[in-house]
């Protein structure tokens, strides 16, 4: 994690001239706190995360925090979340879904699970519908996808193209038995924020922006982005995330209705 | 294909060099194959045992390990596991986890080839199974969480035997190796005890051969101290036994009376024995003991008791004496103890075989060579005064008459007759007349030239003497001197001094006469004239009237 992220570290460092360090968390509630505390400047962090960040901060008096830029994946800035059957299952339409049993990743992730289970109470699936009710967090994409094809679900969440990442090796003939039944709603990928109003003023704020949006467009620094997984960064907005409270709010009626020992994570 | 007979015969006609290599080679070869297969055998067990509880360890951790993943369909994390195990572990060629609650109980997650982890699914226990040709042990674990009764899933685990065959065959490789080692070590171990075997028997079996071909003076050059040394020792000691008897019997043809031989054939018996030897022979009527060597009085004592016992009785040859360190031979004639020969050792060099079989032979030569000289001696000696009788005087004057013709030579016949026997011995008796006699015949011979001339009894008083190559000058001195000596003689018969003279006729061959007969009535009538002339005289062929 260390290697990958210091040619990125190097490049800001000389960029701003001022030297950045990687600080680590064991979950977003961590860093989120440590935000809080104004000991760090630059958070890279999940769109949930970012919300219950910048909610903490809301009525801080000091520090504020900006989205600056997110990452370009795919050719995409924006994510959804695919829910996948077998072709064999007989289900053809979200409605189907009622009643039948479905693996999700974990209670955190985005395309695992938020952006899918809003989905299908938006769809019509009441909340305390069994696949919601009895949700099987399986803790990875790839078991999602596996234990759909090997019918041990009848659907699962994956994010867009998921089935193609996992099915290789012994299963990369089986992709044919599984089909996208359907796909949520799009949000943007996780934002780099900025903590503002403390040690990192608006114009080292705007300069570190600037240097993000530069990597993509110099390819001396391919092997920067190359490193982190990223193809770029474009730049964001606080705005952008908004629709994303909507949806914590109804995947929240899921978890009111039912408590699940499942989705209690650090 | 030789039949085994042919074999044996085969075996049978090998040298011993050959012999002792292919019985090396096969005790070599023989323990070496054993011990190879047994280890071997033990080295299978021994991997398989490991590799079964290996195998059956790795199945139950893994069944109990990934339990609760396979419950909550955690399958990438379990391909982990595996993933990393087979790195761990590269005999582990195949896993395969089937998750019993899919509804085709698909195989979730797995190592290996698909078509092996299709064949061994239906495996149900551990067993060696045979795939592509190879060795599998493939062991199986239900997969269930502790205390929960339901099944979730199955493990099947392949590990591999092929690493057992390449250490069985490494295994092979170094026992072969060392079977050749063992092998070449048999080779050099053959080539050295045959050396050491069959040198010395080489050595041995030249010897014997030029013995045989009578070289008794060859010596077998054997030094070892084993039991091919002490043969070849004996065998030289017997060569030298051989020489030695070899050596006598040829003293035994060269010597003329029995003094000689005994001398001569003990002086060369002294120079083979560490000790010492001697022997005697008895002769004559009185046993007259003639000893030779060193005298030894237990072997004498022993050899006159033999005598005096008679074995005339028995016929048998009597055995002989025999001590530790004192060995002695009789010598058997005719039912009569003639002699003997004896050895005698210091107690701390005990006689033996080899010794006791010299003396033997030297003793049956010497016996055989003694009696014939005894047997001449008494077909020609007068008994009672030693002297050549009158038989061997007639012979004796034929062969000296034949001599002088032929070498145009000449000899002188003397007769000499004892004056007034008859009154001696009408005066002191027959046995006094006999040690007259015998004293006249000692003075006699040690008158005359040693082996040159020829002393007889003629008969009665009368004596005959027969001087090869004197003229009747020469003679007439040596009478002479006989006379004198007779003259001189005293006899002591019952402490009277008694003396006697003889008288002495001389008639020269071819002088006096040409034939026998004419030449001794023409010394007896010298003789008579010396007797006419008042005795005590001496009187040739010339002086008769």
């Amino acid at each position: 994690m260390y290697r990958d992220h210091q040619a990125l570290l190097d490049y800001l460092s000389a960029g701003v001239g001022e030297k950045f360090d990687l600080q680590l968390f064991a979950g977003y509630g961590d860093m989120v706190r440590a935000i809080r505390e104004g000991e760090i400047e630059l958070a890279w962090l999940g769109p949930l995360a970012y919300l219950d960040a910048e909610d903490a901060l809301a009525r801080h008096p000091k520090y504020k925090l900006e989205p600056i830029v997110k990452p370009k994946r795919h050719g995409n800035t924006y994510y959804a979340s695919e829910i996948i059957v077998r072709k064999d299952s007989g289900i053809d339409s979200v409605g189907q879904l009622a009643g039948k049993r479905m693996a999700f990743v974990d209670t955190q992730s985005t395309a695992g699970y938020l952006l899918a289970a809003a989905h299908l109470v938006q769809s019509g699936i009441p909340v305390n519908d069994p696949i919601l009710r009895d949700r099987h967090f399986v803790n990875q994409y790839g078991n999602v996808v596996l234990s759909v094809l090997f019918d041990r679900y009848d659907a699962g969440a994956v994010f867009e193209g998921a089935t193609a990442v996992f099915l290789k090796g012994r299963e990369k003939d089986r992709k044919a038995e599984l089909k996208v039944l359907t796909q949520s709603d799009s949000v943007p990928y996780e934002p780099i924020a900025a903590v503002v109003g403390g040690r990192l003023t608006d114009a080292q704020a705007a300069r570190i922006q600037q240097l993000f949006l530069a990597l993509s467009m110099d390819t001396t620094y391919a092997d920067i982005l190359k490193k982190i997984q990223v193809e770029g960064f474009v730049v964001s907005q606080a705005r952008e995330y908004e629709p994303i409270r909507r949806i914590v709010r109804i995947v929240n009626q899921i978890r009111d209705e039912e408590p699940d020992p499942h989705a209690i994570q650090p | 294909m030789p039949s085994s007979p042919d074999v044996l015969r085969r075996i049978q006609g090998l040298s011993i060099r050959w012999k002792i290599f292919l019985s090396m080679m096969a005790v070599a070869i023989a323990v070496t194959v054993g011990v190879q297969q047994f280890a071997l055998r033990e080295q299978e067990t021994i991997i398989k045992d490991d590799v079964k509880g290996t195998g059956q360890f790795i199945a139950a951790t893994l069944a109990d390990h990934i339990a609760e993943l396979l419950a909550q369909s955690q399958y990438l994390e379990i391909r982990e596991i595996l993933a990393g195990m087979q790195q761990r572990d590269r005999r582990i060629v195949l896993i395969a986890i089937k998750d019993l609650s899919t509804p085709k109980k698909e195989v979730v997650a797995a190592i290996g080839d698909a078509d092996m982890i299709a064949a061994t699914s239906d495996v149900y226990d551990d067993r060696i199974v045979s795939y592509a040709g190879t060795d599998h042990y493939i062991f199986f674990k239900p997969i269930q969480i502790r205390g929960v009764a339901k099944l979730l899933g199955t493990v099947h685990i392949g590990l591999s035997l092929d690493f057992m065959r390449e250490r069985l065959k490494q295994t092979r490789d170094s026992m072969v190796a060392i079977m050749l080692l063992a092998v070449a070590l048999a080779a050099a171990l053959a080539l050295v005890v045959s050396n050491t075997l069959l040198r010395p028997l080489e050595r041995l079996s030249n010897g014997i051969l030029k013995i045989a071909g009578g070289q008794f003076s060859h010596q077998i050059d054997v030094k070892s101290g084993d039991e091919i040394g002490t043969m070849a020792r004996m065998f030289n000691r017997m060569t030298e036994n051989l020489r030695i008897l070899q050596e006598v019997s040829r003293i035994l043809t060269e010597q003329a009376g029995p003094q000689e031989v005994l001398g001569a054939v003990l002086e060369r018996l002294a120079k083979n024995i560490s000790g010492s030897t001697g022997a005697v022979v008895f002769r004559g009527l009185d046993g007259e003991e003639l000893v030779a060597g060193n005298a030894d009085e237990s072997s004498l004592f022993f050899l006159r008791k033999l005598k005096q016992a008679g074995y005339s009785e028995t016929g048998e040859h009597p055995r002989p004496l025999m001590e530790p360190a004192r060995l002695c031979f009789p010598f058997f004639s005719e039912g009569e103890i003639t002699g003997g020969v004896w050895m005698v050792r210091a107690p701390n060099n005990p006689i033996d075989e080899v010794d006791e079989r010299l003396l033997s032979g030297v003793s049956i030569q010497l016996e055989s060579t003694l009696s014939k000289l005894e047997f001449q001696y008494r077909s020609v000696t007068d008994a009672m005064t030693g002297l050549y009788n009158h038989r061997y005087f007639q012979q004796e004057l034929v062969r000296q008459m034949e001599r002088s013709q032929r070498l145009s030579g000449v000899f002188t016949l003397v007769m000499a007759d004892v004056d007034h026997f008859k009154k001696i011995n009408d005066t002191y008796g027959h046995q006094q007349g006999d040690v007259v006699l015998r004293a006249v015949a000692g003075a006699i011979r040690k008158s005359m030239r040693g082996k040159v001339d020829v002393p007889c009894r003629y008969g009665g008083e009368e004596f005959g003497m027969i001087l090869p190559d004197t003229t009747i000058e020469g003679a007439k001195i040596f009478a002479d001197r006989l006379r004198v000596a007779v003259e001189e003689l005293t006899f002591d018969f019952n402490g009277e001094a008694v003396k006697c003279t003889i008288s002495i006729g001389l008639a020269t061959f071819p002088d006096a006469a040409s034939d026998k007969r004419l030449l001794i009535e023409v010394a007896d009538r010298a003789l008579y004239t010396a007797k006419e002339s008042g005795r005590n005289r001496v009187k040739t062929y010339k002086d008769i009237s």
